[in-house]
């Protein structure tokens, strides 16, 4: 068995004994509490609803998973171009930092019905409310990374005649992608929180959001924490996507020198001048 | 050093430890001050679980229960607990966190499908007044809804409601647009946004008058084939029954003289609410306006809080309809007049 295949194998073991551990606790506080079904199903149960109700969730789960994909892709870019441009500009930074900073404080649900008025009861609200929720992490994030750029980096890449776009290219937007994932994961599992929130606002449609409050209303608790298990699924899955692109993204966070099966020859004079290779 | 620091650590432990216990000591003798404060007075504390996360008129006559003496005399002191959700009352009564709750009539029957042991014993209102609302001055013409958009909650009433509404407008659920809201459909229909909302017309009537100064446009369900039955009641578990029935009696012989009081006295009775929460209440004119449009719901004098097996018959029946309810129960599984007598 290869190192990776063992090292994947190990984690999925961990990942599983943390599913495990949670579920045992689930279980306990259920006994300990002497909880019954109507107040917390146990997790078995849960899980049996999900299979049972499947035809139920599914198109629910699409219909969640959109809002919180396309809401998480939007607040994403919008927090990346905000923290470029709040870099960029003292000026826009003083002008929209408490502006942002406000927009976090306030309660969505508190202005849930202008936004349904301004915008409809369609796709458009959910995404506004995602998107809400995600740019900021990403902003704070951006702007911190692109704060911390090794000033001699700047100034050698000025003094070597590099332009604006050149500088950024190559100096300064490598270093926001570590930031810029921190930023992202966080913002990953706020999404579907969001998604769900903005399903509560108005919808057209049904979402797992939805769902929650109609079973919750009929005292379904089974139904409530399948969908809830569903929509936990959702963002860890995201998270985990997220985390992925991220190790591909930003190489030098787990190694200082690059493999030595693709590094051209001489390239490490060029490219890695400044960095001692690991033994 | 390391001494000097784990010594350090002990302290601060010690300190946290001596603070925490005292908050909680705090706490506890704080809690429990109304409770000994009460039994000095010789009165018994009945927690009433609301049915929203939030006080509103609906409360009016357990606050004047309280404010006009009704409760005291009866040897009682009302304290009304505020659920965490619109769906956790029964739950909270279930799990002791109050006595008597204040349900909708469909809580009492899905908790019962869920295995608990919850009765409704009072009636709250007599009378559905679930319906359709339009802005002031529009007319409402059930039999030309096609192609209109109508606000919809996801509570299991409307649940229940809409397929009246489709089949006297004779169309399918396709027909019409159906938004659905958790927490207002009155501002997005005020704002031309949708051309119906549904909701309990005293809520839609206060909202709308509060906000405009003048009545909304309505049409009472009942009005076009829904059945004609309370939306709230009072409930209590049956274990809890069995060890108090005698303060379940004496709580609703009082609170059937709050009611009449209320009813007579609407103004009155409203500035009671209002005292005892002057700053949650919802003000004088939207509290009095909802107080007044929930009268003619309670029924007549002679009729208040009494129920009947019929209307748990319609409400399982639309329930089972709908495919919310798969194992009907008999009425009597849901509701007693027990403790009405006497």
């Amino acid at each position: 068995m290869s190192a990776l295949l063992r090292k994947t194998a190990v984690r999925l073991v961990m990942a599983a004994l943390a599913v495990g551990l949670i579920f045992g606790v689930w279980n306990l506080v259920i006994f300990a509490f002497d909880l019954k079904a109507y107040a917390l199903p146990t997790p078995q149960d849960s899980v049996a609803t999900i299979y049972d109700r499947w035809s139920t969730y599914q198109p629910l789960m699409l219909q969640t998973i959109k809002e919180t994909v396309y809401g998480f892709l939007i607040g994403a870019a919008i927090g990346f171009f905000l923290g470029v441009a709040m870099s960029a500009s003292k000026i826009v930074q003083r002008l929209i930092y408490p502006s942002l900073i406000t927009s976090q404080a306030v309660p969505v649900v508190a202005v849930a019905a202008p936004l349904a008025i301004l915008l409809g009861f369609g796709l458009v609200t959910k995404l506004v409310i995602v998107a809400w929720w995600v740019f900021f992490p990403v902003v704070v994030n951006v702007l911190d990374g692109l704060a911390r750029v090794d000033r001699d980096l700047l100034n050698l890449a000025r003094v070597m005649g590099a332009k604006r776009t050149r500088t950024f290219l190559a100096i300064q937007l490598p270093a926001t992608l570590s930031p810029l994932f921190s930023g992202l994961k966080i913002g990953a599992t706020y999404a579907v929180t969001a998604a769900v929130i903005g399903e509560w606002v108005a919808s057209l449609q049904y979402g797992l959001g939805t769902y929650l409050n109609t079973a919750a209303a009929s005292l379904d608790t089974r139904g409530v924490l399948g969908a809830t298990i569903l929509l936990t699924m959702i963002g860890i899955t995201l998270f985990l996507i997220v985390a992925a692109m991220g190790i591909v993204a930003t190489p030098w966070e787990r190694r200082s020198t690059a493999r030595r099966r693709t590094r051209p020859a001489g390239e490490m004079l060029v490219g890695h001048s400044v960095e001692t290779p690991q033994t | 050093m390391v001494r000097f620091a784990s010594r350090r650590l002990v302290l601060g432990i010690a300190v946290a430890a001596a603070l925490t216990a005292t908050v909680v000591t705090a706490a506890y003798a704080s809690s429990s001050h109304s409770t000994s404060a009460n039994r000095s007075k010789g009165l018994t504390t009945v927690r009433v679980v609301f049915d929203w996360p939030g006080i509103d008129f609906e409360a009016v006559p357990l606050t004047v229960g309280n404010a006009r003496g009704f409760y005291k005399k009866a040897g009682l002191d009302v304290k009304i607990v505020i659920p965490p959700s619109t769906s956790t009352t029964v739950q909270m009564i279930a799990a002791g966190k109050g006595d008597i709750g204040f349900d909708t009539t469909t809580d009492v029957v899905f908790g019962q499908a869920a295995g608990i042991d919850v009765k409704s014993i009072a009636n709250y209102s007599q009378n559905n007044n679930w319906g359709l609302v339009a802005k002031p001055g529009a007319k409402i013409d059930i039999k030309k809804i096609k192609g209109k958009s109508i606000g919809i909650f996801t509570d299991s009433w409307t649940k229940a409601m809409m397929p009246y509404v489709l089949k006297a407008g004779g169309v399918s659920a396709s027909q019409v647009k159906q938004p659905i809201f958790s927490s207002d459909d009155i501002a997005p229909l005020l704002a031309g946004k949708i051309d119906l909302a549904t909701n309990t017309l005293n809520y839609a009537i206060a909202q709308v008058q509060s906000a405009t100064g003048k009545r909304p446009s309505v049409l009472l369900a009942t009005k076009f084939g829904a059945p004609n039955v309370p939306v709230w009641v009072y409930t209590a578990m049956n274990s809890w029954l069995k060890g108090h029935g005698s303060q379940a009696r004496k709580f609703l012989s009082a609170t059937r003289k709050a009611f009449a009081w209320s009813i007579a006295h609407p103004s009155a009775a409203v500035k009671d609410y209002l005292k005892a929460y002057p700053k949650i209440g919802g003000g004088m004119k939207y509290s009095l306006d909802g107080w007044k449009a929930t009268i003619p719901a309670l029924g007549p004098a002679n009729a208040l809080l009494t129920q009947r097996a019929s209307q748990w018959k319609q409400v399982v029946r639309a329930l089972k309809s709908v495919k919310l309810l798969s194992k009907p129960l008999p009425p009597s599984s849901y509701f007693t007049n027990a403790y009405l007598k006497g």
